[in-house]
């Protein structure tokens, strides 16, 4: 893990446990994550990924440990402060796996002002800045229709175009290429490329190792809530046995005695 | 128990939405100043679920249908006044997005189903569990007579508006203007299918929604027990409720819910009219007992009985011929109750859709303000309920159909969706008026005391014309305005905006879960050859229920974070809608002035 010239990461968590009634989804992990890089989080369903994208974004809190962004802790008290929360929510943008939950205003044109408006900006910059975002997304065309009578890559861009109205220097990503077919993973695969140049930062949760090179510098690979490894995408890829023992390959590869894990369809890996 | 528009005359319709404003009032003031960050997607939530299960028909006997309502389980989670709000506001969608349930009688649907309904519901939740632990069987227990309490209460008030129609609102010579039957009529006619099959089907639903949330998620129900002793630690209210908890529990309890019905052949299908008001009118009318009647004139109600039983069953022949169609193309003879609900769901999802289409093609409605076009239909409707001449009463109709035909609504359509279920339903209310009235003799039968009467007569004319003039204007507006414009009308029209934030998210939730119910239905169809046997067929519909509380309990935690990520604190905010142009404060002058000729002409 590289530290740049003591700026503090722009995420950490540090031995952070969550538990759903019971049932534990992280289990002391630690990671990090420095300004500017591009993190994928990869497992099997079930691993931690989501859960983990929520504690990092402040909308669950960890049950022990720490989770802090840009040296601040990440807390529930922290959170009711205005002074923490509005530059918090402005300055990382969350993706959820599934769109519906994401979408739920009347109309694309609203749907992409949600955001604008709860942080309280002037109503006549929400206009402009919502109609330049529906331009560069493509979906200018869209600005009337309800967002969920839209197609599945559609909605993908109206929830993309929510979260990146507000101009984010952090994204978190949870599968955002999971349930599109190939041409429309690409192009949202190609959308967020452009977009995350310079200084941002991106981290993804994916189970979908072909993406992987184009998305990630480095990766974390999560196993029943702990970091089970880490590295560059490449260094990862090859290491079949970490890939099998976190469930994201099937075991035959191994058995076969391949040495460089084959990406391949991976619809059998399910959806959460 | 959805009262449509022409039942009850403008002073009732203008005192009940004065009764239930004040309640409202309070309710948005308290929803405001509790707000924590949850309420509204709770809210939302809760009237999404009510709009559902109103759409949830059950079979009755006399082959007609009721439903359950929601208010038991809504008032115990919510408190009765966020419940008062959430049940209004579905009752508001049904009325405004699906033209179902009356306009102008709008205030007293709120009245009775949100406002008593919900305090009557709380106060017996609240008697019944004082001191109950928040996982005892006797919380659960108390929920379930709270909403048996609960509906039929609001039954009994809609019984007694009903019948003081005829003693306050009669013509020159004697004929009702509105509803035709007297309280020794109306209120054993409501009541009996009340007591017996809507409100268990809401006892059920309670006891088994709490008896549920008692295990996926207590927090929930600690919300309006705040002192009450909980064995399991609740957890921060933000979890998910645990993906798939068992709801084998919730299952048998609802199960419970369609075996005392037999075996499900719906009266009517699906459609405008909507089978549930068919029921609760037509099913006491149908099985009605004489002997209920505490009243000196017992052998004439009797032998009026007998004859309005015949006219029922005339009217429901009628009726049965008119929707036949519909049935045979969905397969069989009698449609199963699965298969009618399974319609019935399909059929609002394809209506949604083929307005957006509709409203997208440009005739004269489509043309209009959705602001000018809600003020002008909404004057039609009061005007067609207000007017005193039958002559006016026909002109307003044809109006009314000349703009469909002016919008490209085909006229075909418009009586496959809307005259017909109106004939079907409010005719079979309003036949066996022409003989109960009693006046001037317009044929006699055979049967002693059953003689058609001009008041009679006139009184069925009436209530037909305004209820279809009604269903007629509200079809056009749903069916030319897609439904974002029409609640941004909303807000223009100064509704807090809580409430049009609350409405626009309820809608969402209703098309998730209607999608998620008929999901679950095709696919489970798709799995059996065949047509399904009467209990599984319940079990089917009482598994429905259950899994889709515990779908939207989880979508709207989960929409709830993904609101909270973009910067949501539970405080609703919207744009700004932009200002009326000339020409569209033309036309809404000139609507209400069209209002106040024919309402001086027709007084
Ligand atoms: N709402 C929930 N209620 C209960 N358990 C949950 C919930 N969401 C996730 N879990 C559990 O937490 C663990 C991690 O889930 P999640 O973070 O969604 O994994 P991933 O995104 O990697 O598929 C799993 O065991 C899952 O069953
Ligand atoms: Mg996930």
């Amino acid at each position: 893990m590289s530290n740049g010239a003591g700026a503090p990461p722009v995420f950490e968590a540090r031995g952070v446990s969550y538990r759903y009634r019971g049932v534990a989804a992280l289990d002391g992990l630690s990671m990090r994550v420095e300004r500017g890089e591009r993190v994928a989080l990869i497992g099997a369903n079930g691993s931690g990924k989501s859960t983990l994208i929520r504690v990092l974004a402040g909308l669950a809190f960890a049950e022990s440990g720490q989770v802090s962004f840009l040296g601040e802790a990440v807390t529930q008290e922290r959170l009711r402060d205005e002074s923490f929360f509005f530059p918090f929510r402005r300055r990382v943008g969350v993706l959820f796996q599934n769109p519906d939950v994401q979408l739920f205003n009347t109309s694309v044109f609203d749907e992409v002002a949600f955001g604008p408006l709860q942080l309280g900006w002037p109503r006549d910059e929400i206009r402009a800045v919502v109609e330049r975002t529906l331009d560069r997304m493509g979906i200018a065309h869209l600005r009337n229709r309800a967002p969920h009578r839209l197609s599945g890559g559609e909605k993908k861009r109206v929830a993309l175009a929510s979260v990146l109205v507000l101009d984010p220097e952090v994204l978190l990503l949870d599968e955002p290429t999971a349930a599109l077919d190939p041409g429309t993973q690409s192009e949202v695969v190609r959308l967020l490329a452009s977009w995350a140049n310079g200084p941002r930062t991106v981290i993804t949760a994916t189970h979908d190792l072909d993406t992987l090179e184009e998305i990630a510098d480095r990766c974390y690979v999560l196993e029943r809530g702990r970091i089970a490894g880490e590295g560059s995408p490449m260094t990862v890829l090859h290491d079949v046995g970490l890939l099998t023992e976190a469930g994201l390959l099937r075991p035959q590869h191994h058995k076969h005695g391949r040495d460089v894990a084959q990406p391949h369809p991976h619809a059998h890996w399910g959806e959460v | 128990m959805h009262i449509p528009d022409g039942y009850l005359s403008p002073s009732t319709c203008a005192s009940l939405y004065a009764g239930a404003a004040p309640f409202w009032y309070v309710a948005l003031r308290r929803v405001k100043r509790e707000l924590d960050s949850r309420t509204i997607p709770l809210l939302s939530m809760f009237s999404a679920f009510c709009f559902v299960v109103m759409l949830f028909n059950l079979p009755l006997p006399g082959g007609t249908t009721g439903h359950a309502v929601g208010m038991g389980v809504a008032s115990i989670v919510l408190g009765p006044w966020v419940s008062i709000l959430a049940i209004s506001i579905a009752l508001l969608i049904q009325a405004l997005l699906f033209g179902d349930g009356g306009i102008t009688a709008f205030g007293a649907n709120c009245f009775n189903m949100a406002v008593v309904g919900s305090l009557v519901a709380f106060a017996v939740y609240r008697i019944g569990a004082a001191g109950a632990d928040v996982t005892s069987r006797r919380r659960a227990a108390a929920a379930g007579a709270a909403g048996y309490l609960g509906i039929n209460a609001a039954a009994f008030c809609a019984a007694i508006e009903f019948g003081v129609q005829p003693l306050l609102f009669r013509t020159a010579s004697g004929a009702p203007l509105y509803a035709p039957y007297p309280l020794s009529v109306s209120i054993p006619a409501m009541m009996i299918g009340h007591l017996t099959f809507a409100g268990v089907a809401e006892l059920i639903l309670s006891a088994g929604m709490v008896a549920y949330l008692q295990r996926a998620d207590p927090a929930l129900l600690r919300r309006t027990a705040p002192g009450a002793k909980c064995t399991i630690v609740p957890e921060a209210s933000s979890d998910l409720p645990r993906r798939g908890a068992s709801l084998r529990g919730l299952w048998l309890a609802l199960g419970v819910l369609a075996i005392g019905s037999p075996l499900g052949i719906l009266a009517v299908g699906g459609g405008w009219g909507e089978a549930k008001r068919v029921s609760l009118w037509r099913a006491p009318l149908a099985d009605y007992a004489p002997a209920f009647i505490p009243n000196p004139f017992v052998g004439y109600f009797v032998s009026a009985m007998v004859g309005a039983g015949v006219v029922v069953a005339l009217a429901w022949l009628v009726s049965r011929a008119a929707f036949g169609e519909r049935r045979r193309r969905a397969g069989g003879q009698s449609a199963s109750f699965m298969e009618a609900t399974v319609r019935g769901l399909l059929d609002i999802v394809e209506r949604s859709i083929f307005a957006e289409d509709m409203a997208g093609s440009m005739g004269f409605l489509q043309r209009l303000d959705p602001r000018v076009k809600l003020a002008g239909l909404a004057t039609l409707i009061a005007c067609a309920v207000a007017i005193r001449r039958v002559w006016m009463l026909g002109a307003l109709f044809s109006i009314a159909t000349a703009m469909a035909a002016f919008s490209k609504i085909s006229l075909r359509q418009m009586a496959r969706r809307v005259w017909l279920p109106v004939a079907g339903f409010t005719g079979s209310i309003a036949l066996p008026a022409v003989f109960l009235v009693r006046g001037q003799i317009l044929f006699r039968t055979p049967l002693p005391g059953m003689h058609a009467t001009v008041e009679g007569a006139t009184s069925a004319v009436f209530l037909i014309l305004r209820a279809a003039t009604a269903a007629t204007a509200a079809y056009e507006l749903v069916m030319t305005t897609p439904w974002n414009r029409l609640l941004r009308a909303l807000r223009w029209f100064r509704a807090p905006v809580v409430l049009v934030v609350v409405i626009e998210t309820a809608y969402r939730y209703i098309s998730v879960l209607l999608q998620a119910a008929q999901n679950m239905f095709e696919s489970r169809r798709a799995r059996l050859v065949g047509r399904l046997e009467g209990p599984e067929q319940r079990r089917l519909a009482a598994a429905t229920v259950g899994v889709l509380l515990d779908k939207s309990l989880q979508f709207s935690v989960e929409m709830h974070t993904a609101m909270q990520a973009r910067g949501f604190r539970g405080e609703a905010m919207v744009l700004e809608e932009t200002r009326l142009r000339a020409n569209d404060w033309a036309l809404l002058s000139a609507f209400l002035a069209a209002a106040v000729l024919v309402l001086w002409a027709g007084l």
